[in-house]
């Protein structure tokens, strides 16, 4: 019999995790330092509401009756077929728009940081088709290797925590300026920001096995993920300090340059950049699954594979043309999406999850035949 | 599956850059590479002039280039080693001669910043009197490079408290959080110090940059009262009267700062400075009766004299540079933060008129060796 393509939750949560480093390594510190000043590290804190309540949120929009639907087929359940699939159409190529950055970005990232001497080609390239290689195959072969990306990743994080700890200049961090904690509470939304883009792997919900546990597993990743994004905070801004870390373009990455393992191990920042490059892999490579699945969805399609191609391609020349040099593009990246992010995440799905979905069809005729097999 | 995962491997190991003509264009051996050690920084009719030191394991290898740029200077050295790369990412020391630092100074930071190779935690040292040239060659051919004998320098001038040695990033830091910092500084030793015939580097205690600019400098034994402020001062060696027409010395082991801000309707009105030092008696040039309660206060006393000179002259020029080098600021806020992110006039405009009270007070506790009394015959020589 033929294995139903699909993964777990556990899978699906793994891939997510692992992808959001993505963003926080592109937007932190530098988003909540100029929101927040030197306490923007409890703004992930601060956040913590909104993002449980995203959660919340999700839960309810993917709800279709009593089964979990992908995102596409509960806009379509919500806001109508026509609605339903404009919106979803939009947000596909909103997907494939952000992805493009992504890989653009990331590949500016190591150009910048570890091969100044090489091009841009090569890196836009192999990210894709690692991305594509990724997306092409089936979904549990994606989602074990998340799985394992996020494990071996975790690691590397627990090194880099080790190595910067210590290293600490707590008086760059304490006491945390309490009088602001208007600008605080604001360092909420660019933190959100940063750790919501999981809400776009939605749209590969219906293919995530049922879990009863997903509500308590997820609020459980999403304090995971909080704890993590404060400690990568405090190691960032409590190791070069919040102005210098506010004027360097990856500071995260100036950070790592500085490290010392006991003394003995130095310079593995090149290391740790390269390894970086998985989670914007993983992320792309979740981006390009969640928007060919909302496209595959939408036009009726039997096979996934194709829109996988069609939306790398439309990702390649999003990278390509989006920015004609690394300074146009930082804009883009650290201002241009995480606004469309922030617009889209937390007003309009939030808006749409309140629309009552429109009652579905029995899969079943009066003579109990199942419709989808005849 | 197979494809993929062949795929997969493929674009890894290309992305890995493991093959002899990988597309990166970097790749290196390590025996192709030369390590640099200390860069040192002169600058001199608008051309920076670097000079760099390697190892000393392999022969130190002294290299000097003036150039417009930092980045040309850098580049164009490589002209001058056969067949190999001159590597600047493991860098220790970064020396700024006088010249940079009147004029240049954050650039040089801005360039350590920028650069791909070099680290923000190089350590950052002012040359005073001579130049970055001088003070990297210092060594000579000797078997030490100046990068070894700067490593030394940052342990010795910590038992003295004549300085302390910041890295470029705690500088940048400083620098755009407060307009001014405090620097390391190096001097050449004069020959008469010499015995060995070995040229070396001495601590000058700080150079005082503010606004981007050289605004003065500490000798050792202000530095010492910069580093009481700074809570750096853990070792020392003090010399004072004990209040019976001769002198004493005590180590420093331990001290603590407490700042006590004073407000009024919004305002600050004052600052009380309190510091606690533990010190052990280390020489007495006559004898005394430490038995004696007031005996011991009169040492004590002697200490805080001349510990509160230092660091109410360091206050002094703080306020009259308008430059709080010394981060004040932080440790000021600390006491009271709501009050201070209150205060209706900013500190920079507050600090230069500022009252500010200093109240030192010393326990000395004991001495290695207590009822030791000096020798019949001793001269008067430390006055």
């Amino acid at each position: 019999m033929k294995q139903e393509d699909g993964m777990s939750f556990r899978q699906y949560a793994a891939a997510a995790g692992v992808s959001l480093f993505s963003p926080i390594s592109r937007l932190m510190p530098k988003a909540v330092l100029e929101t927040a000043g030197f306490s923007g590290w409890m703004a992930p804190l601060a956040a913590l509401p909104l993002l449980l309540g995203l959660v919340w949120l999700t839960e309810r929009l993917l709800t279709l009756e009593d089964r979990k639907a992908g995102l596409a087929e509960a806009l379509t359940a919500r806001l109508g077929p026509w609605a339903g699939r404009t919106v979803g159409t939009l947000l596909a190529l909103w997907l494939m728009f952000y992805g493009g950055v992504i890989l653009r970005s990331g590949s500016e990232r190591i150009l910048s940081t570890v091969y100044p001497d090489s091009g841009l080609p090569l890196f836009l390239g192999g990210g894709l088709l690692l991305s594509l290689v990724f997306a092409l195959g089936k979904l549990r072969w994606a989602g074990r290797s998340a799985f394992v990306t996020l494990l071996f990743f975790t690691g590397i994080l627990a090194v880099v925590f080790a190595a910067a700890l210590p290293a600490l200049h707590w008086e760059y961090l304490w006491p945390p300026e309490l009088k602001r904690w208007p600008e605080i509470g604001l360092g909420a939304l660019p933190a959100a920001d940063a750790l919501s883009p999981w809400v776009w792997f939605s749209f590969l919900r219906g293919s995530v096995t049922e879990d009863e546990r997903a509500f308590p597993r997820a609020v459980r990743g999403i304090f995971l993920l909080t704890v993590m994004t404060v400690l990568f905070l405090l190691t960032t801004i409590g190791d070069l300090g919040p102005e210098l870390a506010l004027r360097q373009q990856f500071p995260f990455y100036v950070m790592i340059k500085n490290l010392r393992l006991l003394n003995v191990l130095e310079r593995f920042d090149a290391v740790i950049v390269v390894l970086w490059m998985m989670t914007d892999y993983v992320f792309l490579g979740m981006l390009l699954l969640s928007s060919s699945t909302a496209l595959q969805h939408l036009s009726g399609s039997r096979r996934r594979g194709p829109w996988a191609v069609f939306c790398a391609i439309g990702m390649l020349l999003a990278a390509v043309f989006s920015a004609g040099s690394a300074f146009r593009l930082a804009w883009l990246s650290e201002r241009m999406i995480p606004a469309a992010n922030l617009c889209l995440v937390f007003v309009m799905l939030p808006v749409i999850a309140f629309f009552p979905p429109r009652k579905e069809k029995s899969r079943f005729s009066k003579k109990g035949v199942d419709k989808r097999k005849r | 599956m197979r494809k993929g995962l062949a795929l997969f491997l493929a674009v890894f190991c290309l992305l890995g850059g493991c093959a002899d003509r990988a597309p990166f264009g970097n790749h290196r051996e390590i025996d192709q590479l030369v390590l640099v050690q200390t860069l040192g920084v002169d600058r001199s009719d608008g051309l920076f002039t670097v000079t760099v030191s390697t190892a000393a394991e392999k022969g130190q290898v002294l290299l000097k280039t003036p150039a417009v740029t930092l980045s040309r200077a850098m580049k164009e050295m490589q002209y001058y080693t056969e067949k190999k790369y001159i590597f600047y990412g493991h860098t220790r020391h970064l020396l700024l001669g006088p010249s940079v630092l009147r004029d240049g100074f954050t650039r040089c930071l801005e360039f350590v910043e920028r650069d791909g190779e070099l680290r923000m935690d190089t350590k950052l040292y002012a040359v005073r009197d001579g130049t970055a040239e001088d003070a990297v060659a210092v060594p000579g051919s000797g078997e030490e490079s100046v990068g070894d004998l700067l490593d030394s320098l940052e342990k010795d001038v910590a038992l003295l408290s004549e300085s302390h040695v910041f890295t470029c990033a705690e500088t940048a830091e400083a620098l755009a959080e407060r307009g001014s910092v405090l620097v390391s500084a190096v001097r050449l030793a004069e020959p008469e110090n010499i015995l060995d015939g070995e040229r070396t580097l001495l601590s000058a205690g700080y150079a005082i940059i503010a606004d981007g600019t050289l605004a003065g400098w500490l000798d050792t034994d202000l530095a010492r009262g910069a580093n009481l402020l700074l809570g750096l001062s853990d070792s020392d060696q003090i010399e004072a009267p004990d209040g019976q027409g001769g002198w004493f010395s005590a180590a420093l082991t331990g001290s603590r700062a407490s700042y006590q801000p004073e407000y009024t309707e919004g305002e600050m009105t004052g600052l009380r400075i309190r510091m606690e030092l533990q010190c052990t008696l280390s020489e007495l040039q006559q004898p005394l009766d430490l038995r004696e309660e007031n005996m011991v206060r009169a040492l004590e006393t002697g200490i805080a004299d001349v510990e509160a000179w230092r660091v109410s002259e360091v206050l002094h020029i703080s306020q009259e540079l308008e430059a709080d080098f010394c981060g004040l600021e932080k440790m000021v806020r600390r006491a009271a933060p709501m009050r201070f992110d209150g205060m209706k006039t900013p500190w920079r405009e507050r600090f230069p008129t500022l009252p500010i009270v200093v109240e030192i007070s010393v326990k000395l506790a004991r001495a290695y060796e207590g009822s030791i009394e000096p020798l019949p015959g001793v001269e008067r020589a430390a006055e």
